[in-house]
């Protein structure tokens, strides 16, 4: 009866080591159960999958993201959550612009979302609303594709080792100071994780650090520790690893932040365009090493569905809109 | 030969244009070869897609902005071909000695930059490729050089740099390769900073790891 079983969604994969297109799905309507699992496999098998042409709103966005796990709230720092919507993340260059200055990501490097929380996302999933005609691409890199291009020394030597990871790393050296970034030091988010960490779907091991949140590894020299973060961090950007996608409105792009790290647009700082897209956030399990060893949380609480405590007033006045907005 | 309706469209901030309006199987006027030269030097590299033209019409067209050179100073030619270079994983295994040996030399590079004279252009024609993969990603070597910090550019304008043919050091020693690398031998010495001869802009001369030695 194999040919009664129609394929649900097409999965066409973008290069060798990561990323996907999946056709055939409408995030908007309600999806079978098969689909949310042929995605959820693809997802797994690729490490980011994309969609084109959705148009989808803030809600409809929560609820597909839904169907794989818990919503987070926006981000452990957001203070100002969308009216109604505070699972919603804005990644918007006029909001930065009052926020930071000039700039169209917020972290310009390399980077796993919210690895300096003890357990950051399982994945995150990034809409696009207004995107410029060209410029602005992403790019994602696998983890467990450039752990297993490690020769054996190397991956012996970092299997054992664990790293601290930070938000607002590189804060003071790029960007102007604000309320806001004063309020994030005071607020600190540090974890240590393992530096390779076991996939808990996959059990595939991931090079697990990236240069927008890792500090340094624990237990080496400063200099022992630069110089092998530097080669880790080359060897996750390698092209090889990687798939650079370009972003049109109602593109969508669906990752496991467990296996992935990503690079925000690197090209747009001469151009004077908008982009404003929206990311919503499953809540993650905390990493695990290859000895078993869970990551431990140095300062900051577990992110979640509900905002960290200090942010709760601003929380409560966002989902009292949404009360409104749905009665 | 009346002039086609030529649309170049951006792909990237710095780099990159896909040029649509084109049909390369038929003879260009001078207004559309002139238009695709104007999107080249603006974007560095230009893409044309669903061309289905044969080896002699990849020469025509490339006759159009420049004198072809033989397919490569030391790699063989297509048969019949001698301006066609091959990119070929079948052929790099006789030449290199292996079905791997080649992996290793895939990083960055401007091509033939060990000769006196680089190449000024080079046009790309894919034939067979798989359905996923095997993409090649190009920079843009005027704003990577314009990205560098004031003291950096006046540093890196002062020093030129020793480009040589080479292969990796595990490449068979017995291989085709290295036994015309050993017979003509390819050494230049380049500016690291070279001035583009049309627009004038400054460049990072391609100094890449695998074949280039700072001289001082």
């Amino acid at each position: 009866m194999a040919e009664a079983r129609t394929r649900v969604v097409d999965v066409r994969p973008l290069a060798g080591h990561i990323g996907a297109e999946i056709k055939g799905a409408d995030l908007s309507g309600a999806l079978s159960d098969e689909t949310i699992a042929s995605i959820r496999a693809a997802l797994l098998k690729w490490k980011v999958v994309f969609f084109r042409d959705q148009k989808i709103d803030h809600a409809e966005h929560i609820a597909f993201a839904r169907r794989f796990g818990e919503v987070t709230y926006a981000h452990p720092h957001e203070d100002q959550p969308l009216a109604g919507f505070p699972e919603i993340l804005p990644i918007d260059s006029r909001r930065y612009e009052s926020k930071y200055g000039k700039r169209y990501s917020y972290e310009n490097r390399w980077h796993t979302d919210v690895t300096a929380a003890v357990n950051p996302p399982a994945a995150s999933i990034l809409r696009a609303s207004v995107v410029p005609a060209y410029g602005g691409d992403t790019t994602w890199t696998n983890l467990v594709a450039a752990y297993e291009g490690l020769s054996p020394a190397v991956r012996e030597l970092i299997d054992g080792l664990r790293a601290e990871h930070r938000f607002g790393l590189r804060f003071a050296e790029q960007d102007r100071e604000s309320a806001y970034l004063k309020k994030v030091r005071e607020n600190p988010l540090i974890t240590e994780h393992p530096v390779v960490r076991v996939h808990p779907e996959t059990k595939e091991r991931a090079l697990f650090v990236s240069p927008g949140f890792t500090s340094h590894i624990i237990g080496l020299s400063r200099l022992e520790s630069t110089r092998l973060l530097d080669l880790l961090f080359e060897q996750i950007s390698k092209p090889a690893y990687t798939v650079r996608f370009h972003w049109e409105a109602g593109s969508v792009a669906f990752w496991d932040n467990r296996a992935t790290a990503h690079l925000g647009p690197q090209d747009l700082g001469h151009l004077d365009v908008e982009r404003v897209l929206y990311r919503v956030t499953l809540t993650g399990d905390v990493p695990v090493g290859v000895d078993g060893v869970a990551s431990r949380s140095i300062a900051g609480e577990v992110f979640g569905a509900k905002p960290p405590e200090r942010l709760r007033a601003a929380y409560s006045a966002s989902a009292s809109v949404q009360k409104v907005v749905q009665a | 030969m009346s002039s086609q309706v030529i649309e170049v469209q951006p792909i990237a901030g710095h780099t990159g244009a896909e040029i649509r309006g084109v049909d390369l199987s038929k003879p260009l006027g001078d207004a559309d070869v002139a238009k695709i030269r104007a999107a080249l030097l603006q974007w560095k590299v230009i893409f044309l897609r669903g061309q289905h033209i044969t080896p002699e019409q990849q020469v025509a067209f490339a006759r159009r902005f420049g004198k072809p050179t033989p397919a490569h100073p030391l790699l063989d030619a297509v048969a019949g071909h001698p301006e066609v270079l091959p990119i070929d994983r079948r052929i790099f295994e006789q030449e290199y000695g292996g079905k791997d040996r080649r992996r290793d030399l895939n990083g960055w590079h401007t091509d033939v930059t060990a000769v006196i004279n680089p190449p000024a252009g080079s046009i790309l024609r894919a034939e067979e490729v798989p359905p996923y993969g095997g993409d090649t990603t190009w920079t843009n070597l005027v704003a990577a050089f314009a990205g560098l910090a004031e003291p950096v550019k006046r540093f890196a304008e002062k020093l030129r740099a020793v480009h040589s043919f080479s292969v990796p050091d595990d490449v068979d020693a017995s291989s085709k390769i290295r036994a015309r690398i050993a017979a003509n031998p390819l050494v230049t010495e380049h500016p690291v900073v070279r001035v583009h001869p049309e627009t004038g802009e400054k460049r990072c001369s391609s100094v890449r790891p695998s074949s280039s030695t700072l001289s001082v």
